[in-house]
């Protein structure tokens, strides 16, 4: 097997089959390119479908102002750094999507709030699949770093919507939250409404600083490098089984591919010459 | 662009017609001074050779160095002599009729005596089993074979099946 096998053999393997790999790496990773650029584009499609209208925003802001008892200084301000963190802890809780979810769904349907909500690059959720856990995607609360600032928003493509959200969270914090801590009161600073293009909205970091470690961007489905990718791994993957079944057929069925081949029988080659075509006439 | 191209042409057909000439010099040392005569030309694929061609570009080489030569078409898969035509003095074409070893008997007898230079087109020793015949018949073989095509297996079976029948293998003329 391996006596009449070398990169030479490999090489007029190739030369005599180059046609039809050449055909099947065109063939194939034609085929399969079109299918990627094709998801590619069904994908973009899709992101920018929901994507394309205005994301109307209701902000609220909150300070935490802690209960300094007597004889307590100002040394222990590492501890109050740490109070808005508990009110935030509280909103990150299955208790607060449960709350918000319960009384969202009573006051729409739950397709409404599904078709008028992004629920992060392009994913579809139908209403069936609406739950508490995707409540996440609408409701976001941050700590201010440095400060004692909460700030907490609300989005989606209604802003009736996003400011009824916005009147759940406020009554969670009231009614819920509030109470339970007894080192600090929060103080109502402020409430806002925004309406975002779909671009500001891709760039806005919803999430908390500390969780911001995937910042959304605009939607990179159909970049330049994702249909590069799409095209040159076919090619790349098709070439490479090419090479692959060459390799084998140069191994398994030998060829004369040298001078030296015939020289096993001692026969010498008295000539080599081009392989020459049919001429009619009695021409070369 | 296109001049690269007609160079490269230009190139090519000059290798070939240096290939060719070295293999009729080969050829007519071998009748002259070896004295050998017919020369069989074989080869052990069944098609995609020009076997054919290359035996008549042989001949008419044999013919542009002065000499004259017969070259008796054997091989009745291809019937090729019907539409050639031949623009050269000296150099003559022979196609069996019946296809038998002693019809090409026949014919060497008379061709001979001549004192021409007589090359027989053989068809592949391992395809046709009359050709194994027609080569005892000749006194030297010439094996054409071509790169990347000639399978070993089929080779070292025509080099087996011809030395058992005491053929004698002068060379090999190989197709790039």
């Amino acid at each position: 097997m391996f006596e009449h096998f070398g990169l030479m053999d490999i090489w007029s393997t190739f030369k005599r089959y180059k046609w039809i790999v050449i055909l099947i790496i065109l063939g194939v990773s034609t085929v399969l390119s079109w299918k990627n650029i094709v998801n590619i584009g069904k994908d973009t499609e899709s992101v920018y479908m929901i994507n394309n209208a205005d994301v109307k925003v209701s902000s609220a802001s909150y300070y935490v102002e802690p209960l300094i008892e007597k004889g307590q200084g100002i040394n222990d301000s590492k501890f109050y750094r740490l109070i808005p963190e508990d009110y935030i802890a509280f909103f990150n809780t299955d208790f607060f999507n449960r709350y918000v979810y319960d009384r969202i769904t009573l006051a729409y349907e739950n397709s409404y709030i599904v078709s008028k909500i992004n629920f992060g690059e392009g994913i579809n959720i139908s209403s069936n699949k609406f739950t508490p856990e995707n409540v996440k995607e609408i409701c976001f609360i941050k700590n201010i770093k440095d400060t004692m600032m909460i700030s907490m928003l609300c989005r989606s493509y209604d802003e009736k919507l996003s400011e009824d959200i916005m009147k759940i969270c406020k009554d969670f914090i009231i009614s819920e939250v509030d109470d339970k801590i007894s080192f600090a009161n929060l103080k109502f600073a402020g409430q806002t409404r925004r309406s975002l293009s779909p671009a500001q909205a891709a760039m806005e970091d919803w999430k908390n600083e500390e969780e911001s470690s995937n910042i959304r961007t605009a939607p990179s489905k159909g970049t330049v490098f994702s249909v590069m990718k799409g095209i040159l791994i076919p090619i790349i993957g098709v070439s490479a089984l090419s090479i692959i079944v060459i390799i084998l057929i140069a191994m398994f069925n030998p060829t004369l591919n040298r001078e030296s081949d015939f020289c096993e029988y001692d026969i010498p080659v008295i000539g080599e010459i081009d392989y020459c075509t049919r001429k009619i006439g009695g021409e070369k | 662009m296109v001049g690269f191209y007609k160079r490269y042409i230009a190139r090519k057909q000059e290798r070939r017609k240096q290939g060719y000439k070295y293999i009729s010099n080969a050829i007519i040392k071998m009748c002259e001074e070896d004295n050998i005569s017919p020369i069989g030309i074989t080869s052990s694929i069944d098609k995609s050779t020009q076997k054919y061609d290359i035996c008549r570009n042989i001949c008419i080489e044999i013919c542009e160095n002065g000499r004259n030569v017969v070259l008796i078409n054997a091989d009745m898969r291809f019937n090729q002599s019907k539409n050639i035509k031949s623009y050269h003095e000296g150099f003559r074409e022979i196609s069996l009729v019946d296809f038998k070893v002693s019809e090409l008997r026949c014919i060497l007898k008379e061709e001979k005596d001549k004192g021409d230079i007589i090359i027989v087109n053989i068809p592949p020793v391992i395809v046709l089993a009359d050709a194994l015949e027609y080569a005892k018949v000749c006194e030297n073989i010439l094996l054409i074979e071509r790169y990347s095509y000639s399978k070993y297996k089929d080779y070292e079976k025509t080099i087996l099946l011809l030395k058992r029948s005491e053929v004698v293998i002068s060379g090999a003329i190989a197709c790039i």
